[in-house]
């Protein structure tokens, strides 16, 4: 069972959109909320064993780890008729039940505290798969379990598991609305420190694009948690569509994530999916629509289609440090060579002057027991320089915060901020850091750039 | 004429005087029944009777028969003069200068068989009437014999040709087809020809055109449809099947297989059609009715008959499609995960040579000991045991190892995984004339796995149609490439969390340069090629329902596959040269040797942590390595200038687009502004 991926949600959010991501693979490996294999699933080619296990009764369990200080929307899954598709033994719920109060400093001091009891569960999971390859950390940076304990499990997975892949699926909050978390700048800062610093892969998924786009491209008027969400697993299975069904290329993480991911900190990747459609439109357009190949991946380069919403790049000067499009449906082959070379000579899509860069191109395989509602749709990874825009304005909303002191108390209440606020500061300047070395790597000198300097 | 009359007569040794007249005409016609007598006797004496006896026996009897006439007409009245029966005779004079010139040249030419067919033939046209009438008496003797002869093949498949007298003939040695598989390639000069080697060697059960006895009437391409038909006739008698089937009722009787074995099979062919057949070829025998057209017809409308046959047999009962895709999925590794996996199983082993008594352990030490972590508990003492062990163990352990891949990425269909098997051949190292290569040369003389390693096919009856030894081993030339490229690739990968830990931006540039050529060559040849032409070959496979065409698309396919993977030469400039060589050809295509110095430097990249043990010895290796990078990739994009005007460039054009999508290649490779251009447009 080569290259299996371990999940582990966090948090409300995390867990939110990791119940989501198990509901849309399950409906798309044929496996029943119980568990078990439909009949008509039972020929099918695809690798269930990367994201699942299967236990001595043959039912398939999630190689997933569910966290959370407060019980919540654990309560909800396991009142959901998914309740038995999870092992009881992964679910942690923190016995007092009080979460984190939104408060990263909480959370992370939390998780200090039950280390031991998570990691138990991380190594008998680790320890049930013959080849582990890496994690899959879904959690938002904004709240208190997800960012707080999130980053303490980021910095200790990559102490235990040095050579296992970690990747993250991290919500960043919504900036166009009046958050109810007043401390969210503080806490989406120190997380983004951990994610620099800890993580090996950063799937940003940007809740002021998310709304955008379900209210601009889905007509939806005022989109709810689960519809983000459906969003959200949209591209969670799409990006592990070639894991998960056999291809030629791409079959682990690693060759989804190094061509990515060219220098290490730069590891922050955008996404973009194309074509989207909302659940009560697919009702009155059943017709399967013509997608071409073309179609799909000019529009996966428009950045009305990015799941991460970026600062206006007036002066033109950010560019494509990578991309990697992951087409599925029915494809004919030869119109990819002709796809990128239109790309190509339109100049739709700038790259960095500094190495090289291309489109690739990865054809998967599409679940046969959903319906598709187009021929062809096409999933966007992108390491994009202008996604330093998304840091630079947390940076910008924590300095206004850290500018009048506010909310200090909070964090000062826990261990680690009760000598000094210096972890604010060197997360700062690990995020500000990040925030020029994006810039930097628009630019052709990046080959000389020193992040000392 | 008077004087050769008394010449004759004084030759002649008759003796019957008082008819002098009777005499002169027997001596016109004594000539040509000596000369015919003496080569029905020599003929007999060679023992080439079937066809040969029936014309002289014919011209024998039609000059009787004349004559008989004359004779008769001599005899009736004495009173005829010389010259009446001079003038008499002298009507026959063209007939028998044309039957003369006919015999003179069987003789010259010592002519048997469809040849003397063809030489009638020609004779047929004739303005003299009695001359056409003769000669066509003749021919549609002939014919008949020959008729029976195509009736008995085309329907039958029986060739019953002890003197070699038909254009058909059977090989005496059918072994030659062995040692195809273990070489690694031939060079093919152009594009055509590999794709005509690449279907006619295929159906090849031993029977074969003789171009100089086919009939001069008879186009080669209807002659070839002819052997087709005939050859798989024959083929659908080895249906393994029904030799099965009649084995269980011939135990007892001990009659010869091929007997009862034939009759089974005539009935599952035709059907109810075989008495129309039949007739239809049987009508030929008339001068009439026979016209090239007609037999083409004929020969048409049974070939559209076998070849439907063909089709249900080979399509249909033996899964052809489904098949195609297993070739695809192992052959061209679409099936990337299973290679993946077993990559890891067996990678240290293929990185040795295959050699019989391994001596270079020192340096796979390191890797090994790595790789052999990873392997399964079980599974690791075979594996420390085989490492270093004879090539049957080697191909043993190998397909182990296949076996647990298959069940790790939990393979649906063992019996498809059955039907694959490795060997790791021991091949005699070879002084290689390019390792110049001044970076690593020992990898260039010593054959290792990669280089070796022969994925086997064992497929259902009649496939073998379609995948022959030749073709077997152009797949094999794929999969040995695709596999480097991918165990070349999961190196870089497995490199990168490694790099990503490291700040030395020089080695990571490196490392990402690398990754990024090798994750795009495998994306061009996977998607632009083998995914495009096989989604080519399949659309050609549904539309058709003719095995031939069928056929043809598929070697198409193979070819195309090939050429644009750059295994084929582009120009025949070398060959010559290559014929000193033991045997053993390089591929010469001058992109194929730049790709795989690439993949060298790759390997040799992922090895640095072996022996370079201190930062300085890194840094002077990554220099080492970022030159030899620079000059490669150069090399690369200037081929493209000397190959523009061959297929060849127009597939480098598509990899180096790929490769220099954001041109940043050619701009580093500081190219002249023509190339630049190339490159651009």
């Amino acid at each position: 069972m080569p290259s299996e991926m371990i999940t582990l949600q966090l948090g409300q959010c995390g867990n939110q959109i990791g119940f989501e991501f198990w509901k849309q693979l399950c409906i798309e490996h044929g496996i029943s909320p119980e568990g078990i294999l439909e009949e008509f699933a039972s020929a099918g080619s695809d690798r269930k064993d990367v994201f699942f296990y299967q236990a001595d009764d043959d039912h398939y369990i999630p190689r997933a780890v569910l966290l959370d200080l407060e019980p919540r929307v654990i309560h909800t899954i396991m009142n959901s008729p998914y309740a038995k598709l999870y092992n009881p033994e992964n679910v942690y719920l923190s016995k007092h039940g009080g979460g984190a109060g939104n408060n990263w400093a909480s959370g992370y001091a939390q998780g200090e505290k039950l280390n031991e009891e998570v990691f138990d569960i991380i190594n008998r999971e680790a320890d049930g798969s013959d080849n582990l390859e890496g994690f899959v950390l879904c959690h938002s940076i904004a709240g208190g379990t997800g960012s707080g304990m999130g980053s303490y499990i980021l910095e200790h997975l990559s102490d235990r598991f040095p050579k296992k892949l970690v990747q993250t699926y991290s919500v960043f909050p919504n900036l166009d609305e009046i958050s109810d978390v007043v401390v969210q700048p503080y806490n989406s800062l120190l997380t983004l420190k951990r994610l620099t610093e800890s993580a090996d892969c950063v799937m940003v998924l940007d809740n002021t694009a998310l709304n955008r786009i379900a209210s601009d491209r889905l007509h939806i008027q005022n989109p709810s948690f689960a519809q983000i969400n459906t969003l959200v697993s949209t591209i969670m299975s799409a990006s592990t569509a070639t894991l998960r069904y056999p291809s030629y290329m791409n079959n682990d993480l690693i060759s989804l994530v190094a061509p990515l991911i060219p220098t290490p900190r730069l590891h922050f990747l955008m996404t973009g999916y194309t074509p989207l459609t909302a659940d009560h439109e697919l009702n009155t357009a059943p017709k399967i629509r013509k997608t071409t190949v073309l179609d799909v991946m000019q529009r996966l380069l428009q950045p009305k289609n990015m799941m991460v919403s970026l600062s206006p790049d007036r002066t033109n000067q950010h560019c494509y440090i990578s991309i990697l499009n992951i087409i599925q449906g029915e494809v004919d082959p030869s119109q990819v060579h002709k796809s990128l070379q239109r790309i190509r000579e339109r100049k739709l899509a700038s790259f960095i002057p500094w190495g090289p860069a291309s489109i690739q191109v990865a054809l998967s395989r599409r679940s046969p027991y959903v319906h598709a509602s187009h021929k062809v749709s096409g999933l966007l990874l992108a390491n994009h320089t202008n996604i330093s825009s998304l840091f630079d304005r947390c940076l910008q909303q924590f300095d206004k915060l850290r500018k009048r002191e506010a909310f200090l108390e909070v964090f000062r209440k826990e261990p680690m901020f009760k000598e000094s606020l210096e972890e604010f500061d060197e997360s700062r300047g690990v995020v500000d850091d990040l925030v020029q070395e994006y810039q930097a790597a628009a630019t052709p000198d990046y080959v000389h750039w020193n992040p000392g300097l | 004429m008077i004087h050769d009359a008394l010449f004759v007569l004084w030759d002649c040794s008759q003796g019957d005087v008082s008819s002098l007249t009777s005499n002169y005409r027997l001596s016109q016609f004594y000539m040509p029944m000596k000369e015919m007598q003496k080569f029905i006797v020599e003929y007999v004496q060679l023992q080439k009777v079937i066809t040969e006896f029936k014309i002289l026996l014919q011209l024998h009897l039609f000059i009787q028969e004349n004559c008989k006439q004359v004779e008769k007409l001599v005899i009736g009245n004495k009173d005829y003069t010389l010259t009446f029966v001079y003038s008499y005779v002298e009507k026959f004079q063209g007939l028998f200068n044309t039957i003369n010139k006919i015999i003179g040249t069987i003789k010259e030419r010592r002519l048997s068989g469809c040849e003397i067919l063809s030489l009638t033939h020609q004779n047929i046209l004739n303005g003299n009437e009695m001359v056409h009438s003769a000669i066509l008496r003749i021919f549609s003797c002939i014919n008949n014999v020959f008729i029976n002869q195509l009736c008995a093949w085309l329907l039958y498949g029986e060739l019953k040709d002890p003197y070699e007298e038909f254009f058909i003939y059977r090989n005496k040695k059918d072994d030659l087809s062995e040692t195809v598989l273990s070489t690694p390639s031939i060079p093919n000069t152009c594009n055509k020809t590999l794709v005509t080697t690449l279907q006619q060697t295929s159906l090849d059960c031993g029977y074969n055109i003789n171009p100089g006895m086919i009939p001069y009437f008879m186009p080669l391409s209807l002659a070839q449809e002819i052997l087709f038909i005939g050859k798989t006739v024959i083929l659908f008698g080895f249906d393994p099947r029904k030799v099965k089937k009649s084995n269980i009722t011939l135990n007892s009787t001990l009659m010869p297989l091929h007997k009862l074995d034939y009759d089974s099979r005539r009935f599952t062919i035709w059907e109810e059609k075989e008495s129309e057949f039949h007739s239809k070829l049987q009508q030929l025998k008339e001068p009439e009715v026979f016209e090239v057209y007609n037999l083409r017809c004929v020969v048409r409308e049974i070939k559209e008959c076998v070849t439907k046959h063909l089709w249900t047999v080979a399509v249909e009962e033996a899964h052809l499609l489904h098949e195609l895709r297993l070739m695809k999925d192992f052959y061209l590794l679409g099936r990337g995960e299973l290679f993946l996996e077993l990559l890891r199983l067996t990678a240290h082993m293929l990185d040795k040579p295959t050699t019989r008594t391994s001596t270079r352990v020192g340096k796979d030490k390191f890797r090994k000991a790595k790789e052999k972590a990873r392997v399964k508990k079980c599974f690791n003492t075979v594996a420390q045991k085989v490492a270093y062990c004879r090539d049957e163990e080697r191909s043993e352990y190998m397909n182990h190892a296949f076996q647990l891949a298959a069940r790790a990425v939990f393979l649906s269909n063992s019996a498809d995984i059955e039907k694959f098997s490795f060997e790791l051949p021991y091949v005699k190292p070879i002084a290689d004339a390019t390792a110049n290569s001044s970076l690593d040369d020992d990898s260039s003389v010593v054959a290792d796995g990669w280089s070796t390693i022969i994925l086997k096919y064992d497929f259902k009856w009649p496939l073998h149609l379609l995948f022959a030894p030749e073709v077997l081993a152009r797949y094999n030339d794929m999969f040995r490439l695709l596999l480097r490229i991918k165990k070349t690739q999961h190196d870089l990968h497995a490199l990168w969390k490694t790099y990503k830990q490291s700040r030395r931006f020089a080695v990571c540039q490196l490392h990402n340069k690398l990754m990024f050529l090798m994750d795009n060559l495998q994306h061009y040849l996977q998607a632009d090629v083998l995914e495009s032409n096989f989604s080519r070959l399949m659309d050609a496979v549904n539309k058709t329902n003719d095995f031939e065409k069928l056929k043809e698309a598929h070697a198409t396919f193979l070819a195309d596959i090939l050429s644009q993977s750059f295994l084929t030469t582009t120009t025949s400039e070398r060959s010559e040269g290559d014929s000193s060589g033991d045997g053993v050809d390089m591929i010469t295509n001058p992109v194929f040797v730049n790709i795989m110095d690439l993949l060298k430097l790759c390997d040799s990249f992922c090895s640095m942590s072996e022996f370079a043990s201190d930062r300085e010895a890194e840094d002077y290796y990554i220099k080492g390595y970022s030159d030899r990078f620079n000059k490669l990739v150069k090399q690369l994009t200037q081929l493209l200038v000397c190959l523009r005007d061959r297929a060849c460039g127009a597939y480098l054009a598509r990899l180096l687009m790929r490769l220099d999508y954001n041109r940043w290649l050619s701009a580093e490779a500081e190219l002249t502004r023509s190339l630049t251009h190339m490159l651009r447009c």
